[in-house]
């Protein structure tokens, strides 16, 4: 179980295909406790999501350092942070499904290296489409499914390995009003099990289930007091 | 996994079932001069056991002519060292298909026709449909155990008085005499003295000297049916470009799946799982269109009759005679050949993708 991630002095510059170089953040420094949803926000390409990406060790930072714990993860050699990922669980905003599987096969893929018995696999991943109100979807290929039904299927694949560290970007994007509360109640449910749970979106709704803000603001990421600091 | 693996080969079921056809043409082909080697070797050493040591032609200026029995068995067996002298009757006379080697065998009755390979004994028409042809100017074509079926494809067993109907011999003559002698040392010693003890002028062939023809001829033959290597060649550099193009459009896939908690290893088992799915039914096809093609019975070899044109031959291969040790390790090395340039382009595009940091193959390594 992780006991928080912490960023500390993260700098991010891409490179692009003409070689020049784009600075997407800097001096990132910020926590992301356990038992806490901390919502990140800010303009479209302010790099929220490739702070997410750097937390969940997908991509390295230019600078600086991503701690779970005491540990330098962002530091640590591929074949340890593949294991350290596993307890991750991540919900993209193009939601990244194999669109000619079935839900219930997409849920299933994060369990598949457990080596657990099929049955037990696919109860796991069915349990979770039941949490996100999406059981009776199992067995459709997502490629039939409405973009809110593919997003719940998203966030269930990313819970069901129960990871101690869950980060979503943008999960409610397409999600009606009845589709957010299901998709809140479980972030909120992680939250209860002290899971980090760390949330980059637009979406204003989500706010009010956040114990924790920061925005991105030209680059760097400041600490906010959240739906009270906009009155 | 396994589960998975089986699942990714048959989202995308006709591409796998042409890759397992590839690999197990590719195998046959790059199989088949290992055998026709093995099986030329292993023919000449059945054919040469029991050949004489010299055979004698009569010769005139007008070219080959039939030898009397009688008077050529009586001149040989007048030289001191010589052991036993045999009458031969064979040739190439013009087939209902294309031309056969007819070999009389006094063993046999007169309206039976044996043959290697069997194919070709049903359509032998009547003997006034037959023309004589030249002969050919070596061989030794006895015995025609299965072993030397590679060596004698179209050649066919009758009863000496119709090989000698169907080879326009007359009445007590033969193609030629086969002669042993007692000590293989005396043989130039014998040759010389043979020369004039016949009433004609006749030529002759040592028994070191058909071996040297049949040695030249199984030689070219191998050499021939190693060119078709060269298209299992192109076949296998193909294949694995296309392992490896495969593997290149699989790239997001892989870093999706450790981006989901996936490990290098654990990518590299499914790959090997997925690379066994392939493999394995592609082997089990492979041998057994070997032995289907090689040794099974004709209609299958006639799938390997392109083959065939190599070495002149129409219509289905001879069945090769089975050897476990030649088989065996022609299918390994046939196996290697191709199989390990494919396991090599999986698992090395496979390694590369795994060790990749996952957030650059997917949605462009977060860029919002």
């Amino acid at each position: 179980m992780s006991g928080g991630i912490f960023c500390r002095d993260l700098e991010l510059v891409r490179r692009g295909s003409s070689g020049q170089e784009r600075t997407i953040f800097t001096d990132v420094n910020a926590d992301f406790p356990a038992g806490n949803i901390t919502l990140i926000t800010g303009p479209a390409g302010s790099g929220k999501s490739s702070l997410l990406y750097i937390l969940a060790g997908l991509i390295r930072p230019t600078r600086g350092e991503v701690l779970d714990g005491e540990e330098a993860v962002s530091r640590w050699l591929t074949p340890h942070r593949d294991l350290w990922r596993k307890g991750v669980g991540i919900v993209f905003q193009h939601f990244q499904l194999f669109a000619e599987l079935t839900a219930e096969k997409n849920v299933m893929i994060p369990l598949l290296p457990k080596k657990w018995p099929y049955r037990r696999i696919r109860n796991r991943a069915n349990e979770a489409l039941e949490r996100l109100s999406a059981g009776h979807l199992s067995q459709m290929p997502v490629h039939f499914l409405s973009g809110g039904e593919r997003q719940r299927v998203a966030v269930a694949r990313a819970l069901a390995a129960d990871p101690a560290i869950l980060l979503a970007d943008e999960p409610t994007a397409h999600q009606d009003p009845e589709g957010m509360k299901i998709v809140m109640d479980v972030f909120a449910e992680a939250r209860d099990r002290a899971r980090v749970v760390v949330i980059a979106a637009h979406d204003p709704r989500i706010a009010g289930i956040a114990d924790r803000y920061y925005r991105f603001i030209d680059g760097r990421l400041l600490h906010d007091r959240g739906p009270e600091s906009q009155g | 996994m396994f589960y998975w693996a089986l699942r990714d080969i048959l989202r995308r079921p006709v591409r796998h079932l042409l890759m397992i056809f590839a690999l197990a043409g590719l195998m046959i082909a790059a199989a088949a001069p290992l055998l026709f080697t093995g099986a030329l070797s292993a023919g000449a050493e059945a054919l040469l056991s029991d050949a004489p040591s010299i055979v004698i032609r009569r010769a005139d200026p007008v070219g080959w002519q039939p030898i009397p029995i009688e008077p050529g068995i009586k001149a040989a067996e007048s030289i001191v060292g010589v052991i036993r002298v045999r009458a031969r009757r064979w040739g190439v006379i013009d087939g209902p298909k294309n031309p056969l080697v007819v070999i009389g065998d006094k063993g046999l009755s007169d309206n039976h026709a044996s043959s290697l390979p069997d194919a070709f004994s049903s359509d032998l028409p009547s003997n006034s449909d037959f023309q004589s042809a030249d002969f050919r100017d070596f061989s030794e074509r006895f015995p025609l155990t299965p072993e030397t079926a590679p060596l004698t494809h179209e050649t066919v067993s009758l009863s000496w008085v119709r090989a000698g109907q169907l080879l326009n011999l007359p009445l007590g003559t033969a193609t030629d005499l086969g002669i042993d002698v007692y000590y293989p040392q005396e043989v130039e010693a014998v040759c010389r003295e043979l020369s004039d003890a016949f009433p004609w002028p006749v030529q002759m062939l040592t028994h070191q000297e058909i071996l040297s023809l049949f040695k030249r001829r199984a030689s070219m033959m191998g050499s021939a049916a190693l060119f078709s290597l060269i298209p299992a060649l192109i076949g296998m550099i193909l294949m694995v470009m296309a392992v490896l193009q495969q593997q290149a459009a699989n790239v997001r896939e892989t870093g999706l799946l450790k981006a989901l908690g996936w490990t290098a290893r654990d990518i590299l088992r499914l790959s090997f799982l997925r690379m066994l799915l392939v493999i394995v039914p592609a082997i089990l096809l492979g041998a057994a269109g070997i032995a289907a093609v090689f040794y099974g019975p004709a209609p299958f070899r006639s799938l390997g009759a392109p083959l065939g044109l190599f070495f002149g031959w129409h219509g289905a291969l001879s069945a090769l005679p089975f050897d476990a040790q030649v088989a065996g390790s022609a299918f390994a090395a046939a196996g290697t050949f191709i199989l390990l340039p494919y396991i090599g382009a999986s698992l090395w595009s496979a390694v590369r993708a795994s060790a990749a940091e996952p957030g650059a193959f997917i949605e462009g390594g977060g860029a919002g």
